[in-house]
């Protein structure tokens, strides 16, 4: 076996007698594309190492399209759980033509008992393994069912009526056909009238049944297209609070996708959060239901679901959270000053609960004397439901974060006059606000203000950019990655400045969205960045988060106490995972000289 | 250890330093995200500007330029200083609420006109370019001597060097490079300054001591002054008295000032004015600044004239084979020539220029020698009694050694050169490559082009103008100080009057600006090349308009374009109404009143 792999983890853990011991005992083999290496069900009498190729890992029991589990390139080991269990769960199949390290089983069973640390990782590897599949199990979404399910899977014919029909040939209709909301057309343009609807035009409102159906309905609609990822309808729907969206198809209604209807494709207990979310009318349920967020992280996870994703919909569920408890704890008549959300929260990219950042805008004319003991009792309600304090008091408990938008405006000013003070961190707070309930007309015209005296000052806009560079790039002067024993700092080192970097462009630029990934899209079209970088640079910030998260999670589950927050052990990844970061922390390098450029930070 | 191993590691250690320091500043990973007021001290922020103020031409050329032309060369002092001041309480503070980084980019947005833009952003690249080409030829002295090397080799020794510091390194941005680049050269340039003001004085500061009374061999005080000893020792020689000028004060005072206004333009000390961002500290730094700057600046007159004594004492009419060591070193890279006229063996130093031109050997000292072992020259003798010619350049640098100061303070001069060149040639040399870069092809020729192309436009400009500023550090055109003079006289007279008006009066339109820039840059431009290049027989002071020479015509250029400027700008129509409304503002200290206007 030679030098490099040894030195690769877990194999670094083994003391100098079990190398030698290693070194001796292997033996490497040859596969050719689609030899099966180790089938499942099998015994296997080696663990495997690969040194060139790559090998796929099968699950022979899935239907097809959905078999494969997992790649396993140069430098990665497998079938050593298999070895532990006694035999292989899955298939692994040769995808080119592979080399590998054989380690007898024997030899890795006594390693495995006579080095401890070395021992140890397979022990926690097998467990987490376990795991994870009975998450899946429970679940009942495999990963590839939850990542490729498309709007048109689940879609029902759309019940069209004339608009000159009445309330009740509407209830007939829907009677008739078993469904919850009919579509009327105008010529072009469609409106939607649902159950509810109908009940409150009856009930509430007393119309007649003759009322025509035009007059009730609503034409605001959520819409979808039948490629969309399911999971992006089940975002927008959960955003908008609304139970369905309208499927449209260059321009006409194809078909209308029902809240319930996709809970019971996934019927999966991780969507049921947002349901509860939703239902929850005291305190306690909503408690409940917030609860339960870290666990469908988890889940989230483990079933491999994008990234983009996962954070779209922890973002549109943390919303409806605030709203909601914004709804329970202040008085109805005030309901319309606007409540945002900053920092991560407000970039729509926080996926466990993170501090509460905070504030409140109030209507120009809005009279609300209890508005800070509303305010306290609000900050305290969202700890209650998990969210942690802002270290830095960004809440709207502290009245600096509150008033109305003439104040605001002034802050602004105020913020930006004062860039060697707390200004330009207040301003850099402001900049991801995203409001989550009330009236978010509030916060654009709080944004017009930011925009106008920020974007176009220059020197400001270079203090507002310059701590992209406070931190060096984790690669040394040949451009391979750092690594150094306690693991690069993933966030100061790649996450920071990336997300910083297109924070100070968007505002640049003027660009009303929040997630860092949006904001890429509009940069592109507003022409300030090439499509094809802004791509890579999404996809190196869903790389990075995805790292990040998974040390989060692994903390806390209470491993690897040793490691600081957001370090990444560099020894730890497989060649694979390392190169992808080294090519990730590459683009940020680029990205930094750039930036360095757009905002005269070489001076 | 000898002079050349102190100098590799002085030199090196100082690299060293700058390299450790921006790594240590960088790699911190325990800092905060964000760091209020960016965590700079205003003392630091000062030194940080000083060094950027204080170039090779400060640090070498200037005490050289003084002991030589004794009361004529305090216009240089006069001229920078006063600039630095007009900088930093005339345009800085209002530039800065401007919120534009850049001058080019100010004339552009506030004349709302690419063709002022463009005209400014020509200037500004000839201003940077003159002044780096003097950098490289000081960092190639620097160099030639204590890597014993000829000038040119040296010249592209300080290439490489500038190339990887300002491109490459990213160092520039690091206040505390700068800081530590301060310190090297001040305590180079002061460390002889004081040995040999208590040497030659027994004053300790040189600044006191060039008002003192010298003292004689056995260290007892002489009771003559040595500004009158100095007198006395040039004019026996056949030299002008070193503290009664040869210029008329009405041109002293058109070059002072051409100097002022054209450095009070300089680009790359006004961004260092923005990078502080609170306006108090950035006033406080900028006082720091100044007092960093008088240090240097106050003892250069003294280190001039303790040079120009010194020299005389130890090479005039001495035997060159009994000359001190330097003498042979400087000889070797090309700045010392010595022709013997009268055939005695013995140096004489006297009025005027020994042969014509700049020294060309005629081989290596091995290959040719001549009956004393000089190196000979091929230059036609002239025919006065004048036989060496030293370069001004060399002064500050051969100093310690021709006061016989210890090795060490030797090695450290050389750093203190070194970090003078560096910091203002990567600052120019960026101003340079932004102008062309991001003012030039982005703004006005080529607004397609996209990050990526503008990133390696930046780039390449900077190696072309480290190439052509390196080629005229080799092949000075020998009118350096022309060229100097031109540079500045053209900022002057074309963007001084626009910037100044353009913050001060807010009825200066387009017309006016572009009008009055090419009116004061044709007058002098035409000034300059008919006094300098078409008719060099006529440049005296009395063909000149008004006795103003043609490195003081800057001055009246500048008042030509104010009147046109003002007078064109009342016959046209006035300036947009938002234009307008932001001059009236810029005056105005934001956050003062503002909450009550709104």
């Amino acid at each position: 076996m030679i030098d490099q792999e040894l030195n690769q983890y877990p194999f670094s853990q083994l003391g100098e007698a079990g190398r030698r011991r290693l070194q001796e005992g292997t033996d490497l083999a040859y596969y050719e594309p689609d030899d099966i290496i180790l089938d499942a069900a099998s015994t296997s009498d080696s663990v495997f190492l690969v040194h060139k190729g790559s090998v796929a890992e099968l699950d022979v029991n899935a239907p097809d399209g959905r078999r494969q589990v997992g790649v396993y390139a140069a430098g990665d080991l497998f079938g050593a759980i298999s070895v532990l269990n006694g035999q292989s769960r899955y298939r692994f199949r040769a995808e080119q033509q592979t080399l590998c390290y054989l380690i007898p089983a024997g030899l890795f069973r006594e390693l495995c008992e006579s080095e401890v640390e070395f021992g140890r990782y397979f022990s926690q590897r097998l467990a987490e393994k376990n795991q994870r599949l009975a998450e899946r199990r429970e679940g009942g979404v495999t990963l590839a069912g939850f990542m490729l399910a498309r709007v048109e899977a689940c879609m029902r014919e759309p019940l069209i009526m004339p608009e000159q029909a009445t309330v009740r040939d509407a209830v007939t209709a829907l009677k008739q056909h078993g469904v919850d909301s009919v579509l009327i057309q105008h010529q072009q343009h469609y409106a939607i009238v649902t159950k509810t609807d109908l009940l409150t035009a009856l009930v509430m409102s007393n119309q007649s049944p003759d009322t025509r159906l035009a007059e009730v309905a609503e034409t605001e609609l959520v819409t979808a297209r039948p490629g969309d990822y399911l999971f992006a309808a089940l975002t927008r729907m959960t955003r908008h609070k609304v139970a369905r969206v309208v499927v449209m198809e260059k321009g006409v209604a194809v078909g209308v996708v029902e809240l319930t209807d996709v809970l019971s494709f996934f019927s999966s207990r991780s969507y049921v959060v947002g349901l509860e979310i939703e239902k929850a009318d005291t305190l306690e349920a909503l408690q409940l239901a917030s609860a339960r967020l870290p666990d469908l992280v988890e889940t989230l996870m483990a079933q491999g679901v994008k990234m983009r994703f996962a954070m779209d919909l922890l973002a549109a569920l943390n919303g409806r959270l605030m709203s909601k408890a914004f709804e329970m704890v202040v008085p109805g008549d005030q309901q319309r000053a606007c409540l945002m959300v900053m920092g991560s929260e407000g970039r729509g990219e926080q996926i466990l609960k993170t501090d509460q950042d905070n504030g409140l805008i109030l209507g120009e004319h809005q009279q609300w004397s209890g508005c800070d003991q509303d305010m306290q009792r609000f900050t305290r309600t969202l700890l209650s439901l998990g969210y942690p304090p802002c270290p830095g008091s960004v809440m709207v408990s502290n009245p600096q974060w509150t008033g109305p938008v003439s104040r605001w405006q002034q802050r602004v000013q105020d913020w930006a006059g004062d860039p060697g003070g707390k200004g330009l961190l207040n301003l850099t707070i402001l900049t991801d606000a995203h409001a989550v309930a009330g009236d978010p007309g509030l916060l654009e015209t709080v944004r017009d203000t930011l925009f106008s005296r920020c974007s176009d000052d220059q020197l400001l806009m270079a203090h507002f950019a310059r701590p992209v560079l406070q931190f060096a790039t984790p690669l040394n002067l040949f451009g391979s990655l750092k690594k150094p024993l306690h693991g690069i700092d993933i966030k100061k080192g790649a996450l920071f400045p990336l997300v910083h970097g297109v924070r100070a462009m968007a505002l640049q630029c003027r660009i009303r969205e929040t997630s860092t990934l949006a904001r890429l899209d509009k940069l592109v079209a507003a022409g300030a960045m090439e499509p094809g970088f802004a791509e890579d640079l999404g996809e190196a910030m869903e790389l990075f988060s995805e790292l990040r998260l998974s040390r989060q999670l692994a903390k806390l589950q209470g491993e690897d106490e040793t490691v600081e927050d957001n370090h990444i052990v560099v020894q730890q990844l497989s060649s694979l995972e390392r190169d992808v970061l080294r090519d990730a922390l590459h683009l940020v390098s680029e990205f930094k000289q750039r930036l360095s450029r757009r905002f005269h930070l070489e001076y | 250890m000898d002079i050349q191993t102190l100098t590799y590691l002085f030199v090196g250690g100082s690299f060293a330093l700058y390299i450790g320091i921006a790594i240590w500043s960088r790699a911190g990973s325990t800092k905060d995200f964000y760091v209020a007021g960016g965590g700079v001290s205003p003392i630091a922020n000062g030194a940080a500007t000083a060094a950027d103020w204080m170039s090779a031409a400060s640090f070498i050329s200037m005490a050289g330029i003084i002991a030589y032309s004794g009361y004529d060369a305090s216009v240089y002092l006069m001229g920078w200083t006063g600039g630095y001041v007009l900088l930093a309480m005339l345009l800085a503070p209002y530039l800065r609420k401007f919120g534009k980084f850049t001058v080019p980019d100010f004339i552009g947005d506030r004349y709302y006109s690419n063709v002022a833009r463009t005209v400014a952003v020509i200037c500004v690249i000839f201003v940077s370019f003159t002044y780096v080409a003097g950098q490289m030829r000081g960092t190639g002295i620097v160099f030639a001597r204590f890597l014993e090397v000829n000038v040119n080799t040296g010249v592209v020794i300080g290439m490489a060097i500038v190339f990887f510091y300002a491109v490459l390194g990213g160092m520039k941005g690091i206040t505390y490079t700068q800081v530590a680049q301060y310190c090297v050269l001040i305590f180079a340039f002061l460390v002889p300054a004081v040995f040999l003001s208590i040497m030659m004085t027994g004053h300790v500061l040189p600044q006191t001591g060039f008002g003192g009374t010298v003292l004689d061999a056995a260290g007892n005080d002489s009771g003559v002054y040595l500004l009158h000893k100095l007198d006395q020792v040039v004019t026996d020689l056949g030299f002008t008295e070193y503290t009664e000028g040869s210029k008329s004060t009405i041109d002293v005072f058109f070059i002072a000032a051409a100097l002022m206004c054209g450095t009070a333009g300089l680009p790359h000390v006004i961004v260092r004015f923005f990078t502080v961002p609170r306006v108090k500290d950035a006033r406080i730094s900028a006082g720091w600044a100044l007092f960093f700057i008088a240090l240097l600046y106050t003892s250069a007159p003294a280190v001039g004239a303790f040079a120009r004594l010194n020299l005389i004492d130890t090479v005039n009419e001495t035997q060159y084979t009994e000359l001190p060591e330097w003498f042979y070193n400087w000889e070797n890279s090309g700045l010392i020539g010595w022709v013997d006229k009268n055939g005695d063996g013995a140096v004489q130093m006297r009025a005027g220029a020994p042969f014509e031109g700049k020294p060309t050997y005629a081989g290596s000292r091995e290959e040719t020698k001549g009956s004393y072992g000089e190196r000979v020259l091929t230059n036609a003798p002239t025919d006065n009694s004048s036989e060496v010619y030293i370069d001004r350049d060399i002064i500050v640098l051969a100093n310690p050694e021709i006061g016989n100061l210890p090795a060490w303070v030797i090695a450290l001069v050389a750093a203190g050169g070194v970090a003078a060149a560096l910091s203002t040639a990567a600052g120019l040399l960026l101003v340079i490559s932004s102008a062309i870069s991001h003012d030039l092809l982005k703004k006005t020729l080529m607004p397609g082009i996209n990050e990526k192309q503008e990133l390696l436009a930046a780039r390449g400009a900077a190696v072309v103008a480290i190439v052509i500023a390196g080629y005229f550090g080799i092949n000075p055109p020998g009118f350096v100080a022309q060229v100097v003079a031109f540079a500045f006289g053209l900022a002057a007279a074309s963007f001084f009057p626009v910037i100044l008006m353009g913050i001060f009066y807010k009825r200066m339109n387009k017309e006016g600006a572009i009008a009055g820039m090419l009116v004061g840059l044709i007058f002098t431009f035409s000034y300059i090349v008919f006094f300098k290049f078409v008719s060099p027989e006529l440049n005296n002071a009395e063909h000149w308009l008004l006795g103003v020479s043609p490195e003081g015509i800057g001055t009246f250029g500048m008042m030509l374009n104010f009147a046109v400027a003002f007078a064109v700008s009342r016959v046209t129509a006035p300036p947009p109404e938002h234009i307008q409304h932001i001059v009236e503002d810029i005056r105005i200290p934001r956050g003062a009143g503002e909450a009550s206007a709104h």
